[in-house]
C-alpha cells in the first residue's frame, strides 16, 4: 500500500500466454506483467500497492490445467498461462457474484469515469447480469465530514480494508465475515464519525467503485449526477426494467458515452500537496473551480497511494469566499480595495524611499515555507540585488534551523540523509521530539507499516504518549530538554559496550578523540538522573539501536525548539556517526521539515546568510558569479550577513528596520510572545504582506497584495526528502489574485529591474545557470511523476537520494563528530511557574489555520491537555475552565485530562482559532543560542482553575477515543468458509448470447 | 503605528459556474463545427428547409412516415415478452433451416405416381426434414413458458448455478 511497489530480482524471463511468449521480470505479480505488455486482464480486488487480496474472483486464469486467480501468480520461467475457454467462463461467474453485491446505475453514478468495476465488466463484455442485485439490510454511513460509505454499493474487495490496515495502518476498517450480510466495519461496527478513523482516505482512494465516495463529488461527478434522488430512482429502475429485455451491453454503452462525456469536463492536475514536508503527490480532479477529489497514485514516489485528511480532502480553502481578491492599501485606519497598478506603485514607491533614507539594511523580507522554489529564489534576489540587503529569511528558523545546524557541524548537507524508502527499509528508526503520526501522518503509516509487517523496531523519545509512542517497542518520556544528554549518553554506551563502528569511524570522521573525551560525563546515570528515565530503559534502547544493522533517526521540533536546539541535533548526528549509520540504505539523519516547502525556501536562497544551493554570501567567489548571473557589479550584493527572521521583528521594535514585505507568513501567530510581536508590527514603518487571507499579520498591513494558492500556479517544491516535484496549475488564480512570482517580477521591474519572466521554468533555466547546486534541474526532467533529489550532476543525469555514500560534504570528505555540552533549559518549571507547556501540531489544522478552518469543524483546536495525576490534585476534569499564564502573557483554556501528557506537563495545539488562545502569547524570547529559532518548547506557566466547567473542548466521538482493532488482513479464508460460499473450480454454465 | 484592522473581502463567485459554462460550451462547439454548422443551417434555412419539405412531400417519403407509426403505435401494444419469443421461435427455426442445405436434383413437377413414389423417396424426406424440424422448433418455441429474454440467462429463470455469495 507504500511506495513499493513489490520486489523483483530484475532478471528477464519468458512466459507463455495464451500461446504468446512473453519476456517479463523475473518475479513480477502477473497481472502487473500482462499489464506492461498492453494485456489487461480483468481482476477487482488486485492492486500495485494492496497486492492479492483473492476476494473477488474474476482474475482467473489457467495453469497447468487448473485455474488460478492471476493475481496470485508472479512470473517465474517457463510460466504457461491460458486466459481463454474454462478461465473466460470463472473469470465472467465471478464478476456476476460481484454484481449481485452492486447496483449498477453508471450514468447516474458519481464515481462513472473512474469506476474500476465498471471499467472491468465493461472490458469482460457479459451478455447480462446473471444474478439479480439484492440490497443489504445496511442505511448509508454519511457521518464523516469527507466520505461516505453505502453498503449497497460495497462488493466486499477488501481494498479498503487492505488500505486501512497494511497500508495507512490505522486499524480501523474490517469485515466480518460471518455476519449473515457481511459489510465494511469501522472499530467492529460503530458508524465512521465514533469510530477512530482519522479521515485518511485511503479506504476511498483504494475502493474500486463507489461504494466509499468523497463527498465532493456528491451530485458533481457527471452530466446527469445532479438531479434529485427521487428522479435518479425512476430513471434506475426504467433502465433495469430495460436492460431485462435489451441486456447489458446496450445500457453500458450508454454508461460508457456518459463517461466519455466527462472526460471532456474534468481536468485532472498532478500538483504537490501544500500542507507538510511529506511531499504527497495526487491528481486533483477538477471541474471548472470545482475540485472534485484528491486521488493519490501509486506513481507518486513519496506517497504512494497514501494520504492524510489534509490532503486528500482540505481543499475547501481554494474557493474560500474570505479569499483575498483585489490588493488592499491602508487608508485612514480602514483598508480600501486598490488596482495591482496603484498599490504596487506605492510599494516600489515606499520601499525606493526607505532604502534611500535608511539604507538598504533598513528593509527585510520573509519568505514564504508554501511558496515554491522559484519565488523563493525571487524573494531572496528582490532582496539581494534590487534592495541590496541580505535581511531575508524564512520560517525555518522558527522550526528547523537548529537541524540543519546540526548537520552542517557534522556531516554538511542542511537535509534528510535519505529518502522515506530508506526510513521503511531500516532495522531501527528512532523518533526524537516528533509527533510523526500528526506531524507527517503519511511517513507515520510507512513506519507503521514496517512495524507492523518487517519486524522493524521503534524508539521513540518524546514527553508526550502519542500514537508513535503508545506503538513503540521502547517509549522513553523523558523530562523536556533531556534529549542531548541521553543522546550523548548512548553515544558513549556504543564506545563502552564495542557497538561503536570502528572500521567507519576510521575510515570516514574526523575528531573521533576529541569527541570520545567530551563523553566523559555523559554516564547512563546522569541521563537518567537529567531525563528521569530509568538506567535499564536506557540500556534497553541503547542495545536496540547499538545491535541494529540500520537506524533512522527522525526528528523535529522537539529536538530544535530548545536554547540549545542545535546541540540536540548535533548530538543526533554524532549519534550516527558513532555507529556507522550514514552512507548505506536505512540510516541517516532525518529532521521532519514541517511546511510542504520549508526545505525549498532554503535550499532556493531565502536565508540571511546564504544564496540560492547553500553558497555563503560572504564568499566573494560567490558573490561574483551571482552578481554575473544578475548582471551586475558584485559590488551591488551585499556582503554582509543580514538579518534573521526574529531579529527583523525585533528591528521593527527598535527601529533599526523600517519596512517589512512578509509573503505567506503567519508571523504574529507563528512567532514566540506573540505581544512583543504584535508590538513590534506596530512600529513598522511600511509593512507589505502577500497572502491568500487577510491574516492575523496583514492586519497590520499597509498595503496587502492578494496571492494565488498553489494549485492555481506552476512550480516546484522541495520535500522533506530533498526531492524536488513539479506542482502544475490546475485552475485559474480567483478574482485579481496572483502568483507571487508574478508580484515579484511585477514589483522588480517597476524598481528598475525588468526580469522578464513568462512562466517559472524560466526562473528554474536562471537558477540552473547560476547555482552550483542545482545545475541539472530543468522542468523537463521534473515532467509528470518525475522528481531529482539535490544535489544532482551537473548534466542531471544523476541525482542523489542517498546522501554520504562515497564522502560527506566536509573538508576531506570526511564527517566531524562535534562535542556538544548538555545546558539546562533556558526557561523551567520553578516555585513560581510550576508547570511546562508543551506545544506543537494536530493531524487535522495546520499551523493558523487559515487553509484548515475552511474545512474541519472549528472548536476541537481550543484545549490544554492535563494529566490525570495533576488533573486529580487540581480538581480539573475534562471542560474545566484554566487560566494558564506564563512570565509573558495569559491565555484562557478549557482542559482535556488525558493520559497523552504526564505529570506537570501540559500540551497545547498551535492552532488558535482566535489570536487570543495562542500558545505564542505564553512563550518568550528565549532562543536558540546559535541560530535563534525560539525556546517554544521551554514555556513554564502556572494555572488557576476558573468556576465553571464549559462543553468539553473535544467531542466524545473524536476519533483520539476510538478504539481500533488491527488485523493482520482481509482474512478471505474466512469468506471461503462460509456456507454460501461456492469454489469457482469448474467451468460455470454460461449464457452465449441473447 | 500601525494598529491592526479587519477588512471583509467581497466573495468572488466561485459556484460558477453558469458564466464559464457557456464559455466551454461555445469553445467547444465552435472546436467541434457544430457552430458553424448551425450558422450555415440559420444562414440558408430557407433553401434546406424548401429541399426537406420536397422530399416530405414525396409519396414514398409520405409512405416511410406513415408506416414507421404504424410500427411504433403496434409495438407500443406488443408484450416484449411476447415479441422476443415469436422472434426467438422464429430465428430459431430460421436457423434450422440454414442448417441443411437443399436438395438441388428434383425440380421437375412430380405427378401423381411421381409423388407417389416421392413419398417412398428417402432422398427427398432427408431434404425435407430440416423443413419439418423447423416447424416443429417453432412451435415448440411458441409454447414455451413466457421469460423476459435477458432473465432467460440469470438466476431469476432458475438457472442451475449456485445463488449469491458473500
Amino acid at each position: 500500500m507504500g511506495t513499493d511497489s513489490g520486489t523483483t530480482d530484475g532478471e528477464s524471463c519468458g512466459i507463455h500466454f495464451d500461446g504468446t511468449a512473453l519476456r517479463c521480470s523475473r518475479g513480477q505479480p502477473l497481472i502487473d506483467a500482462l499489464q506492461a505488455h498492453g494485456i489487461k486482464l480483468p481482476h477487482l480486488c488486485y492492486t500495485k500497492a494492496g497486492g492479492p487480496i483473492q476476494t473477488c474472483d474474476t482474475c482467473w486464469v489457467e495453469v497447468g490445467g487448473e485455474l488460478k486467480r492471476a493475481c496470485t501468480l508472479k512470473v517465474a520461467d517457463g510460466l504457461e498461462v491460458k486466459s481463454v475457454g474454462r478461465a473466460t467462463s470463472a473469470r465472467a461467474e465471478g464478476m456476476n457474484r460481484v454484481l449481485a453485491k452492486h447496483e449498477l446505475y453508471c450514468a447516474v453514478c458519481d464515481n462513472n469515469g473512474d469506476c474500476e468495476l465498471h471499467n472491468t465488466f465493461v472490458s469482460m463484455n457479459l451478455p447480462a447480469q446473471r444474478y439479480p442485485f439484492t440490497p443489504k439490510p445496511y442505511a448509508k454511513d454519511t457521518t464523516n465530514p469527507f466520505y461516505s460509505y453505502d453498503p449497497d454499493q460495497c462488493i466486499l474487495c477488501g481494498r479498503c480494508v487492505e488500505a486501512c490496515q497494511n497500508g495507512a495502518v490505522n486499524e480501523v476498517l474490517g469485515i466480518d465475515w460471518s455476519a449473515e450480510h457481511p459489510r465494511v466495519l469501522w472499530d467492529g461496527g460503530k458508524p465512521i464519525e465514533d469510530s477512530s478513523c482519522v479521515s485518511c482516505g485511503a479506504c476511498v482512494s483504494a475502493c474500486p467503485c463507489n461504494a466509499l465516495m468523497e463527498k465532493s463529488m456528491d451530485g458533481e461527478g457527471g452530466p446527469f449526477t445532479g438531479m434529485p434522488q427521487k428522479l435518479k430512482r425512476t430513471l434506475i429502475d426504467a433502465s433495469k426494467a430495460l436492460e431485462d429485455t435489451v441486456g447489458m451491453r446496450s445500457i453500458t454503452a450508454v454508461s460508457e458515452i456518459d463517461r466519455t462525456l466527462r472526460q471532456a469536463e474534468i481536468k485532472r492536475t498532478k500538483i504537490v500537496c501544500n500542507y507538510c514536508a511529506v511531499g504527497c503527490t495526487y491528481e486533483m480532479w477538477t471541474r471548472g473551480r470545482k475540485v472534485l477529489k484528491m486521488q493519490p497514485s501509486v506513481e507518486a514516489p513519496a506517497n504512494g497511494m497514501l494520504s492524510c485528511v489534509k490532503g486528500k480532502f482540505m481543499w475547501d480553502f481554494v474557493n474560500s469566499g474570505e479569499r483575498l481578491t483585489k490588493p488592499l492599501i491602508r487608508d485612514h485606519g480602514r483598508f480600501r480595495e486598490a488596482s495591482w497598478d496603484e498599490a504596487l506603485g506605492l510599494i516600489a514607491r515606499r520601499l525606493t524611499e526607505i532604502r534611500t533614507q535608511h539604507g538598504p539594511d533598513s528593509i527585510g523580507f520573509i519568505a514564504s515555507s508554501k511558496a515554491t522554489d522559484e519565488e523563493s529564489y525571487l524573494t531572496q534576489k528582490m532582496a539581494r540585488l534590487v534592495v541590496g540587503t541580505n535581511n531575508v529569511d524564512n520560517c525555518s528558523r522558527y522550526c528547523q534551523s537548529p537541524a540543519t545546524m546540526g548537520l552542517f557541524r557534522t556531516v554538511g548537507y542542511g537535509g534528510d540523509s535519505g529518502r522515506i524508502r530508506d526510513i521503511v527499509h531500516a532495522d531501527c528508526v528512532v523518533i526524537v521530539g516528533n509527533n510523526t503520526a500528526e506531524s507527517h501522518p503519511v511517513i507515520a503509516s510507512q513506519i507503521k507499516q514496517s512495524h507492523k509487517h518487517r519486524g522493524q523496531k521503534l524508539i521513540v523519545i518524546d514527553p508526550r504518549r502519542h500514537e508513535m509512542a503508545r506503538r513503540a517497542d521502547i517509549h522513553l518520556p523523558l523530562v523536556p530538554g533531556s534529549d542531548t544528554a541521553i543522546l550523548s549518553a548512548f553515544a558513549r554506551y556504543m564506545f563502552d559496550h564495542g557497538h561503536a563502528d570502528q572500521a567507519f569511524l576510521d575510515a570516514r570522521v574526523n575528531g573521533v578523540t576529541a569527541y570520545r573525551e567530551s563523553l566523559e560525563p555523559f554516564t547512563l546515570e546522569f541521563a537518567s538522573q537529567v531525563s528521569g528515565l530509568p538506567v535499564d530503559q536506557l540500556v534497553a534502547a541503547a542495545e536496540m539501536i547499538g545491535s541494529a544493522k540500520s537506524v533512522c533517526i527522525l526528528f523535529a521540533m522537539g529536538i530544535t525548539q530548545h536554547s540549545h536546539g542545535s546541540d540536540g541535533a548535533t548530538a543526533i548526528s554524532n549519534l550516527l556517526l558513532v555507529t556507522g549509520n550514514y552512507g548505506r540504505e536505512g540510516t541517516g539523519a532525518y529532521p521532519m521539515r514541517g511546511h510542504n516547502n520549508v526545505q525549498g525556501a532554503s535550499d532556493f536562497g531565502s536565508m540571511c546568510n546564504i544564496y540560492c544551493g547553500y553558497e555563503s554570501v560572504t564568499d566573494e567567489a560567490v558573490r561574483a558569479r551571482w552578481a554575473q548571473g544578475w548582471g551586475v557589479a558584485p559590488e551591488q550584493l551585499s556582503n554582509r550577513v543580514g538579518l534573521n527572521n526574529i531579529q527583523m521583528i525585533d528591528g521593527l521594535g527598535t527601529g533599526s528596520v523600517k519596512a517589512l514585505y512578509i509573503i505567506g507568513e503567519e508571523t504574529l501567530i507563528s512567532d514566540s510572545n506573540a505581544n512583543a510581536t504584535a508590538e513590534c508590527l506596530e512600529k513598522a514603518e511600511f509593512l507589505v504582506v502577500e497572502d491568500v487571507f487577510l491574516s492575523k499579520t496583514a492586519r497590520f498591513a499597509d498595503v496587502v497584495l492578494p496571492a494565488c494558492v498553489s494549485v492555481e500556479k506552476d512550480g516546484t517544491y522541495v520535500n522533506t526528502e530533498r526531492r524536488i516535484q513539479r506542482s502544475y496549475k490546475a485552475m485559474e488564480p480567483l478574482g485579481e489574485s496572483r502568483a507571487d512570482w508574478q508580484i515579484l517580477t511585477d514589483l522588480a521591474r517597476r524598481m528598475g529591474h525588468d526580469w522578464g519572466y513568462t512562466h517559472p521554468s524560466q526562473i528554474m533555466d536562471e537558477i540552473a545557470s547560476i547555482s552550483l547546486m542545482f545545475k541539472g534541474v530543468s522542468y523537463a526532467r521534473l515532467e509528470g511523476w518525475k522528481s531529482l533529489h539535490w544535489p544532482m550532476s551537473a548534466d542531471g543525469s544523476t541525482d542523489t537520494p542517498l546522501l554520504y555514500t562515497e564522502n560527506f560534504n566536509m573538508p576531506e570528505g570526511k564527517a566531524l563528530l562535534y562535542p556538544v555540552q548538555w545546558n539546562t533549559p533556558a526557561e523551567a518549571a520553578d516555585g513560581e511557574y510550576d508547570l511546562y507547556v508543551n506545544n506543537g501540531r494536530l493531524l487535522e489544522y495546520f499551523q493558523g489555520t487559515n487553509q484548515t478552518r475552511r474545512s474541519a469543524e472549528s472548536g476541537e483546536a481550543e484545549f490544554i491537555e492535563v494529566s490525570p495525576e495533576l488533573a486529580q490534585a487540581r480538581h480539573i476534569e475534562d471542560g474545566t475552565w484554566l487560566r494558564v499564564t506564563s512570565r509573558r502573557g495569559v491565555v484562557k483554556m478549557r482542559a482535556v485530562v488525558t493520559d497523552r501528557v504526564s505529570g506537570n506537563q501540559l500540551y497545547m495545539s498551535i492552532h488558535p482559532p482566535q489570536a487570543e488562545d495562542n500558545v505564542n502569547l505564553l512563550t518568550g524570547d528565549h532562543r536558540d543560542v546559535d541560530v535563534y529559532t525560539p525556546a517554544y518548547k521551554e514555556t513554564a506557566v502556572r494555572i488557576e482553575v476558573l468556576s465553571g466547567t464549559g462543553r468539553k473542548p473535544r467531542r466524545k466521538n473524536n476519533f483520539r477515543y476510538g478504539t481500533p482493532t488491527p488485523l493482520p488482513d482481509v482474512n478471505v479464508a474466512a469468506k471461503w468458509k462460509r456456507a454460501d460460499y461456492a469454489p469457482i473450480t469448474e467451468q460455470a454454465p454460461h449464457p452465449e448470447r441473447i | 503605528m500601525a494598529q491592526p484592522i479587519e477588512f471583509t473581502p467581497t466573495p468572488v463567485d466561485t459556484s460558477g459556474a453558469a458564466r464559464a459554462e457557456l464559455e466551454t460550451l461555445i469553445r467547444t462547439l465552435h472546436e467541434h463545427g457544430v457552430l458553424r454548422l448551425a450558422n450555415d443551417l440559420v444562414a440558408t434555412n430557407t433553401e434546406w428547409l424548401q429541399i426537406l419539405a420536397n422530399g416530405l412531400g414525396k409519396p414514398g417519403t409520405g409512405r416511410a412516415i406513415q408506416n414507421i407509426a404504424v410500427f411504433a403505435m403496434l409495438l407500443s401494444r406488443i408484450d416484449p415478452t411476447q415479441l422476443y419469443k415469436l422472434l426467438s421461435a422464429l430465428h430459431g427455426s430460421l436457423e434450422s433451416v440454414a442448417s441443411s442445405a437443399p436438395d438441388d436434383t428434383h425440380r421437375a413437377a412430380p405427378g401423381i405416381l411421381g409423388l407417389y413414389r416421392l413419398l417412398k423417396d428417402e432422398t427427398l424426406w432427408r431434404a425435407l426434414a430440416p423443413v419439418i424440424e423447423a416447424i416443429r422448433v417453432f412451435g415448440k418455441g411458441l409454447d414455451a413458458q413466457a421469460e423476459s429474454p435477458i432473465s432467460a440467462f440469470t438466476a431469476t429463470a432458475g438457472f442451475a448455478a449456485p445463488p449469491p455469495h458473500a
